[in-house]
């Protein structure tokens, strides 16, 4: 376990810049989350962060001590490949065993912790297979069982469960979360999938074209995006026009009290889960366009009276409206943010 | 990691230094004295060069044709069809590779001579007999030998492209109503132009420039044969040096024009996640693939079945079946003063070379894949030049620097060959070996050994444990590879190896053939030795790589 520090990092490849004076800092025993767009430079800083590349600047932290210049297998990281990386000429035992000898730990410890990190990935019956007769979670198990094995000061998470079926991956961040728990592990977890990164992070950092573009609590990132970008990222979002006033935002349809902190706006965000039925005397008019049934929930397209302003909500169960009925809603207090239209 | 750097750069150097003294120096030296207006005059003028120039472009095109028309329909067999013995038919395609054409050429003779096999049926027939190998049938005769000698290479590198053809792409053409001709002209060739541009070059350039087998057939009307026999009088005349820079020229000339007209490059991905599934062929035609790879194996191994009933005859002579026979041969192979010293001289040659090809092979794949180093294209373009560089100029070069260059004297080739010998076998190998390895990095992620660094692995740790055992059968494959086409050299044997006491192998089994009298079946014995010394060698090539064997035959 470490505190990590990423300090003003820069590389380029050629003359792209792929992260550009990025700095930010995971405390001891936090599970911290990279998001963002592919080629935004996550698996870059990652790649950065385990020795085996060299920013062009920056440095990088262990509980306050530089490591920038310690060789990859002296920095006691320990990564999951997005492929796993698994050694295909060991079998599963071999492939944790190796990764504890160049450790240095050796004899009964070793065999002993072999035992023990693949019962934490429940794969103790399958310790003496060959990796290409595992199937892909179990591959995935394995990978994870041979970073946790270790016990590294920072474990990296280049987009572990990319490669598995939906189902399985669910069963599995269910499982990184109880292991980095129980291990106290600080970890980076780098993905595209917001799921992921909410199901198990304690904090998020989106990044966008090299910079991190906020970065705070997964509710955080969600409901009070300071971004339109980010906000867009993150989920289904209503953009509504109009313009700051005090503490309010005025359209054409109403004026709406702010929520979060940014008041620097070019437009106010809300989720479709934000806006709920009302009457005609708190709520304003609007008609239903468009009735979606999607299993869990109900998404409906609707047109305000006044100003005309398309907007989606999204109801639990089934629709209470139809298509060319009046309805009136409402913002859920302090659910309406103020969202910059650029980064 | 910088100072880690700074080696991999050093040893890159220390690559490209080693082609530019054993490769660019000696080749350019002769290109460089061979580039006089004069000397150009009198070869263009000369009927004798030109004819000869014609007839190795004929011998090359033809042969390259012959081998294309026997080894296409067979890998498309192979490639789509399940039929009986599909494995084993598949493995005897190798066999021309251990059947040295230099002395196959004395088991075609036997066959198709005046006083011949095919001769001694017709006489029983009451037909009058035919001079197969006089006239254009001594053309015919090299071509066949060479392609029977070469398929092998063209069959690999097709079906190697034909297993990277997604199936996926032919179901969608018949998904979109493209007939099987269709599909096949539309889909399948255009996929595998690489592949035959890869094999079609290497055959082209060997059969232009091969040496040993004309020799055999007394064919002097060839370039190459008119370097060989310039050698002697090289002080009075020095047109071997325009003919040498000729060679040159017309092997980069057919390697250009291949390129265009076969086009493609190596970086068109075609290989999906579809796995071909074999059809059956219905009745008795599932013997029919069979029976097409069996007829093309016998008739590769016809000629070297000849040659081991010359080895085992007393008397030869006009019959179908040796008159006598005899172990003698044999006895008489090893008791010769010139056999036992010359597989001594072989195997030193060969081992040597075959550590440097692997050394600088393993060094220059790493170089130019692995490694990233700048200019990497560059090295790759480099270490693989010498297939389209024909041995005989190799060795010609070799004679040329020894004797031009004040610090290559100590190499003097009538001194003592040891060490150019090994040094051109090696030069000569080495893409081979870099093909090899490189297929071998190319299927082993680069992840594998940064996941070791990353658990605490030092880099040579890494590359020990994870990357060698990983590469290890493509490197070893690389290597037999490089000492059995070592062993079997006849180029740079025949030219460097000037004193009998270093001569190798095949000048060895020259001589002997020269030997009127018992010598064809001495030097036959001698070359049966020598193939089953290179049977088990192969052998152990093909039962550690299988398929992936094809990779080390491109360019």
């Amino acid at each position: 376990m470490a505190r990590v520090t990423i300090e003003k990092i820069c590389k380029s490849y050629g003359k792209e810049p792929v992260l550009n004076d990025l700095s930010f800092e995971i405390a001891d025993g936090e599970i911290f989350f990279l998001l963002g767009a592919s080629g935004c430079g996550k698996s870059t800083l990652l790649r950065i962060l385990a020795g085996l590349l060299t920013p062009d600047a920056g440095h990088i932290l262990f509980d306050g001590e530089p490591i920038d210049a310690l060789p990859p297998e002296k920095r006691q990281t320990a990564m999951v490949f997005q492929n796993y990386a698994l050694w295909p000429h060991m079998t599963v035992r071999e492939n944790i065993a190796f990764a504890l000898r160049c450790a240095g730990k050796k004899g009964k410890e070793a065999d002993a912790r072999v035992c023990e990190v693949l019962e934490s990935v429940r794969l103790e019956n399958f310790a003496d297979r060959r990796i290409p007769a595992l199937s892909g979670g179990q591959q995935q198990r394995v990978a994870l069982a041979r970073a946790l094995a270790v016990r590294p000061k920072l474990l990296l998470l280049d987009e572990p469960l990319s490669n598995l079926d939906a189902r399985l991956r669910e069963t599995m961040r269910g499982e990184i979360r109880t292991i980095c728990r129980r291990e106290k592990l600080t970890a980076l977890y780098v993905t595209h999938d917001r799921q992921e990164a909410f199901s198990i992070g304690d904090r998020i950092a989106w990044m966008d074209r090299g910079v991190i573009g906020q970065s705070g609590r997964p509710e955080e990132l969600y409901y009070f995006p300071e971004s339109r970008a980010c906000a867009e990222f993150f989920g289904d979002a209503n953009f509504i026009s109009g313009k700051v006033s005090g503490e309010n935002w005025e359209t054409p349809f109403g004026s709406f009290p702010l929520g979060g902190k940014s008041r620097n706006a070019g437009c106010a965000m809300i989720r479709p889960e934000m806006i709920q039925f009302s009457d005609e005397k708190n709520g304003f008019p609007c008609r239903v366009k468009e009735v979606t049934f999607l299993g869990e929930s109900t998404q409906i397209g609707v047109e305000t009276q006044i100003g005309g302003v398309a907007l989606t909500l999204r109801e639990c169960g089934g629709a209470p409206c139809r298509a060319g009925e009046t309805v009136y809603l409402s913002f859920k207090e302090g659910q309406l943010v103020a969202v910059a239209e650029k980064r | 990691m910088k100072s880690r750097r700074l080696m991999q750069y050093l040893l890159g150097v220390a690559i490209v230094g080693f082609f530019v003294v054993f490769l660019v120096l000696p080749v350019g030296g002769v290109a460089a004295v061979g580039c006089q207006w004069q000397l150009m005059l009198e070869v263009f003028r000369d009927p004798v060069y030109m004819n000869g120039l014609f007839n190795s472009l004929k011998i090359a095109v033809t042969t390259t044709l012959l081998v294309g028309a026997m080894t296409l329909p067979l890998a498309l067999l192979y490639d789509r069809y399940r039929f009986p013995g599909r494995d084993a038919v598949n493995l005897a395609m190798f066999l021309p590779m251990i059947l040295p054409p230099f002395v196959g050429a004395l088991g075609f003779q036997q066959i198709f001579g005046y006083y011949g096999v095919v001769n001694a049926v017709l006489a029983d027939l009451g037909i009058a007999r035919v001079d197969f190998l006089g006239g254009s049938g001594r053309f015919w005769s090299i071509c066949v030998i060479e392609a029977l000698h070469l398929y092998p290479v063209f069959y690999l590198n097709l079906v190697t492209a034909l297993g990277n053809i997604d199936p996926a792409l032919e179901d969608a053409a018949a998904n979109s109503g493209a007939s099987p001709l269709q599909r096949f002209c539309h889909i399948t060739l255009p996929l595998l132009r690489p592949g035959m541009l890869a094999g079609g070059i290497l055959v082209l350039i060997w059969s232009f420039t091969e040496l040993g087998t004309p020799l055999m057939f007394n064919c002097t009307e060839l370039t190459a044969v008119q370097i060989f026999n310039g050698l002697t009088e090289l002080e009075s005349n020095p047109v071997p040096f325009t003919l040498v820079l000729v060679t040159l020229a017309v092997s980069l000339a057919l390697y250009l024009v291949s390129k265009k007209l076969l086009g493609g490059s190596r970086a068109v991905a075609v290989k999906g996640n579809n796995v071909r599934i074999l059809k059956d062929l219905p009745g008795f035609c599932r013997y029919l693939p069979t029976l097409a790879f069996g007829f093309v194996t016998l008739i590769a191994v016809l000629p070297h079945l000849a040659l081991v009933l010359i080895a085992f005859s007393r008397v030869y002579y006009q019959s179908v079946l040796p008159g006598q026979f005899t172990l003698a041969n044999f006895e008489e192979a090893l008791s010769n003063s010139l056999v036992l010293p010359s597989i001594g001289n072989s195997l030193r040659y060969s081992l040597l070379a075959t550590l440097i090809a692997m050394g600088i092979g393993v060094l220059a794949a790493l170089g130019a894949g692995r490694w990233q180093l700048k200019g990497g294209i560059l090295l790759d373009l480099l270490v693989m030049t010498p297939l389209a560089v024909p041995g005989i100029v190799v060795a010609f070069g070799y004679l040329f620097m020894s004797v031009r260059y004040h610090w290559a004297s100590g190499f003097n080739a009538l001194e003592n060959p040891f060490f150019l010998l090994a040094i051109a076998y090696a030069v000569r190998r080495i893409p081979f070996v870099v093909r090899a390895v490189a297929s071998g990095l190319e299927q082993t992620p680069a992840e594998l050994e940064e996941a070791a660094r990353n658990f605490g692995a030092s880099a040579s740790r890494a590359f020990l444990r994870i990357t060698l055992p990983l590469v290890g059968a493509n490197i070893l494959v690389g290597g037999l590879f490089a000492f059995s086409f070592s062993m079997l050299e006849v180029s740079d044997s025949l030219i460097l190896a000037q004193k009998s006491e270093f001569f190798p192998i095949s000048r060895a089994l020259y001589e002997l053939s020269q030997i009127i009298g018992s010598g064809n079946a001495v030097a036959a014995a001698f070359g049966v030795w020598t193939m089953l010394f290179l049977a088990a060698t192969l052998g152990a090539a093909t039962a550690l790589l299988g398929r992936r064997i094809g990779a080390v035959f491109k360019l």
